[in-house]
């Protein structure tokens, strides 16, 4: 049984579990100076977490995967397309033939898998962060905050002790208690800012578009009625948005969690059932699970009474050690400590980032919903109902010559539907024009765009000056779009 | 604490119930539009989609007996006769083409009956072989290669050198050819034969169709297929009125890569019948009759109970107002759009736009006031 360091100010309350496991759980009784934190994030804690958390996370990502294949929407989504749009910077990765996308998905199957069994799984993770992100990264139209939160909570992991428990054939070791944490903090942070982002009067006053969206679900049987009462709109709308800013601090509170997950259960299995966004609700749904602490799985797991799961209930098959050696202290030390130092340095900064990200929209004048400048990344989840047509207008000046464009010529439906709601995307659908009449010997036209969008069930307008010669202005990846009409969509 | 987190959920609910209450829809406005959607459904089907199927059979089997009847005696009437029944079952065959939503059951025959531009050099190959002409020579071949195109072409063009309608004395003259009387007569059965299937699958005694579309009101996450088919098909006709009908003949949407890309009156519709305008209205006459259902339930009332505008007035008569706008612009052209192509061109960029702006209200407007994603692909009548 390990003990907090002593000196400090901190009183932990252990949670004897009956088995020799000690609960995470501390409540600090004093004020909490710097020394007091130190102690509490490097507190040695129970694994067992991680490790469940590490075989779900992998089975689920290989499901996932298999689903992609089943459904073969590699070749429809990255592989078909004449074209394709690039997030910025990543212009230069590579396009897959089928056969190859096909390789990457099986290994994302088979890395997602290995990472769940635990063996190499810094390297079976690396290679389906790799993988996965490889694959997003093929065409922005695809963006999804799914398979964000996948990569970026990959990357995350990628620094954690994620085989410390559960592995087959080694002994569990304890791990600081900000590894955990970590996981926790990224988990609750999509979840509060899937809030922030509700805060909108769209949402909170139109109760849009959940109007739209219940209207045109309201002959599902069983629930169709339900979802056609009239206050119904109002009351999801104001219901997600407080589930979303709270569920994570109450997920935290170790009382109301599993209240609370039920809730965050209901929440995902509804979404899943009205609106049709893959696999993101079993996604939350287990990401979730992390905040539960390992003597509460180990209740549950001693109730199961399976002998499967002996080797989880009380841990004493695989006794909780320091790397596998129980002789060994679990207080890090010399180059360990320096490596988990500099693991905890990569993971502040990566949940700063996770922090900050989010909020960068506040910085762009007009409606993000409107002109979707720091809309991305910032876990904008089903807040907007956008739909959009381009109609892109070609001169060369050398001849007068004038041309229209017909985006379906070479866009898929999927990507016309994405790019005629985006600016970034309409710029660079822009250039590409550009390129094509290069190709026949068009050496310099100018594209226009004329965009009309509807969002959220207003009248139509222009997202974009028509005016502007898209070929003569550059991509504004950071600082605000100029040819964007803003103001009040 | 663990009450807590239930309870300001419900607290939030009860919260919106009462600030609904207090403004927004009400219940009485909501069941209504449950009802309007299935009186929708039911009405465009017995109302709309069935009969004008029903109505293309019958022109299809009028448009056979003419063309029978020219092979067997080509003369200048029996010509005229095959000439005004093919003008009449293409103008059916328009008019359905909003309405035409992909047969669940015989989703291809569309391409079957109207692909267009005829392959007029590879028609003519046909015509050279030594094999018996029948339904079933026609129906080894392609989409292009048969169908009312391929009919237009034989019934008002003498040869693929042809730039516009041909003389009745030329295209006697090339129907002397036995091949090609045999092929006319088998492409014009093959017609009639698949208009016949299409009315027998969506006929309630048949495949009935028209039941599968009613009852996709309540098939769960798919309840909203046919609403969502009816936006689709409307968006796709309307993409096809504005860029293929109008901007490709006109010159004004083309691709870079194309040779040319001058105005070219025979990358009309029909550049040999040279009813390309009346066609085109006969479209609009289709859209028409979805958003008003010939009078009764259509989706104009549907997006009435959604409370669905646009530019302050309700979305099914601005919608309307387009459709309209869209006629008057065409109308406007001159006696055909073949002749229009090369002499009025202000006038096609003025029609290109209105159906531009009809384009906008089906495709963005109606669509997201409906919650409809666009998600067509395919190129149905345009292969060039």
């Amino acid at each position: 049984m390990s003990m907090p360091g002593s000196g400090t100010e901190l009183q932990t309350a252990l949670r004897p579990t009956g088995d020799g496991a000690v609960s995470a759980v501390a409540s600090v009784r004093s004020p909490l100076t710097a020394n007091a934190l130190r102690e509490r994030l490097i507190k040695p804690s129970d694994p067992l977490v991680l490790g469940l958390f590490r075989i779900a996370f992998g089975v689920v990502m290989a499901l996932s995967a298999l689903r992609f294949l089943w459904l073969d929407w590699g070749a429809a989504l990255y592989v078909e397309p004449v074209t394709r749009f690039a997030y910025p910077g990543f212009g230069w990765v590579p396009r897959p033939s089928a056969a190859v996308l096909d390789a990457v998905l099986w290994t994302q199957v088979a890395a997602a898998l290995g990472f769940a069994v635990g063996r190499g799984a810094k390297a079976w993770l690396a290679l389906f962060v790799v993988s996965f992100t490889y694959v997003e990264l093929l065409d922005a139209t695809t963006y999804l905050n799914h398979y964000y939160f996948v990569s970026a909570l990959g990357l995350l992991m990628l620094l954690l002790p994620m085989n410390a428990a559960l592995v087959p054939g080694r002994a569990s070791w304890r791990v600081p208690a900000w590894t955990l944490g970590a996981l926790r903090v990224h988990v609750g942070l999509v979840y509060f800012f899937a809030g922030v982002a509700k805060l909108h009067p769209d949402w909170l006053i139109d109760a849009q578009p959940l109007r739209i969206w219940l209207a045109a679900r309201g002959g599902m049987p069983v629930i169709g009625p339900v979802l056609d009462l009239a206050w119904m709109p109002w009351a999801m709308s104001w219901a997600g948005a407080v589930f979303d800013l709270s569920v994570a601090f109450f997920l935290w509170n170790r009382r109301a969690r599993p209240w609370a997950y039920a809730v965050a259960f209901a929440f995902h299995a509804a979404t899943y059932v009205l609106f049709n966004i893959g696999v993101f609700p079993f996604v939350m749904m287990v990401a979730a699970l992390v905040f539960f602490e390992a003597d509460q799985w180990r209740w549950l797991f001693a109730r199961l009474r399976s002998p499967r799961l002996t080797h989880l209930n009380g841990g004493q098959a695989v006794p909780l050690t320091n790397e596998g050696d129980s002789s060994k202290s679990v207080a890090p030390t010399g180059a360990e400590a320096m490596r988990t130092g500099g693991a905890f340095a990569l993971v502040a900064v990566l949940l700063t980032l996770q922090l900050v990200v989010p909020l960068r929209h506040w910085l762009y004048p007009g409606d993000r919903f409107w002109t979707e400048e720091g809309y991305r990344f910032a876990w904008h989840v089903m807040v907007a109902s956008k739909t959009g047509h381009a109609t892109f207008l070609v001169r060369d000046p050398a001849t007068d010559r004038r041309w229209t464009i017909l985006p379906s010529d070479d866009l898929t439906a999927f990507q016309e539907k994405e790019m005629a709601v985006q600016p970034d995307f309409i710029w660079q659908y822009a250039q590409h024009v550009e390129r094509r009449f290069q190709a026949v010997g068009y050496d310099d036209v100018e594209v226009r765009a004329e965009v009309y969008v509807n969002l959220n069930g207003r009248d139509s307008r222009l997202l974009i000056d028509p005016d502007v010669d898209l070929t003569a202005v550059g991509r504004h990846v950071v600082t605000p779009t100029p040819w964007i009409y803003r103001g009040d969509p | 604490m663990r009450w807590t987190f239930p309870l300001v959920l419900l607290l939030s609910f009860g919260l919106t119930v009462g600030l609904v209450a207090c403004d927004g829809d009400t219940q009485a406005a909501v069941d209504d539009r449950a009802a309007v959607r299935t009186a929708m459904l039911a009405d465009l089907a017995n109302n709309v989609i069935g009969p004008a199927h029903t109505q293309f059979a019958a022109e299809a089997a009028a448009l056979q007996t003419a063309v029978d009847a020219f092979v067997a005696g080509p003369n200048a009437t029996t010509l005229a006769a095959a000439q005004s029944a093919w003008v009449e079952a293409a103008t059916q065959w328009e008019r359905l083409s909003a309405l035409n939503l992909p047969s669940i059951q015989f989703g291809l025959y569309h391409n079957r009956i109207s692909i267009w531009p005829t392959d007029v050099f590879e028609v003519e190959q046909l015509l050279t072989t030594d094999d018996a002409i029948d339904v079933a020579f026609v129906n080894r071949q392609g989409s292009n290669k048969r169908g009312l195109p391929v009919l237009e072409y034989l019934l008002f063009a003498d040869g693929m050198e042809a730039q516009g309608r041909a003389s009745d004395d030329a295209i006697l003259a090339a129907m002397q050819s036995a091949n090609r009387q045999a092929y006319a007569s088998a492409v014009a059965a093959d017609v009639v034969a698949k208009a016949n299937d299409l009315a027998e699958v969506w006929s309630r005694d048949g495949g009935d169709e028209l039941g599968m579309f009613e009852a996709a009101d309540s098939e769960g996450r798919n309840l909203q297929s046919s609403v969502s088919r009816i936006v689709n098909e409307m968006a796709m006709v309307t993409e096809d009125l504005r860029y293929v009908l109008l901007g490709r003949p006109f010159g004004i949407a083309r691709n870079p890569e194309e040779p040319g890309g001058a105005p070219d009156a025979m990358r009309v519709q029909t550049p040999y019948a040279q009813v390309s305008k009346q066609l085109f209205e006969a479209n609009l006459d289709g859209l028409r009759a979805l958003v008003t259902a010939n009078g009764s339930t259509g989706l104009d009332d549907y997006l009435d109970t959604l409370d669905a505008t646009f530019g302050g007035q309700p979305l099914g008569t601005a919608l309307l107002a387009e459709i309209d706008a869209a006629e008057i612009a065409v109308d406007q052209l001159g006696s055909t759009l073949f002749d229009a192509i090369g002499t009025n061109p202000t006038g096609g960029q003025a029609a290109h736009d209105a159906a531009g702006d009809l384009l906008r209200i089906v495709k963005v407007d109606l669509a997201n006031q409906l919650g409809v994603s666009i998600t067509f692909s395919d190129n149905d009548g345009d292969s060039g």
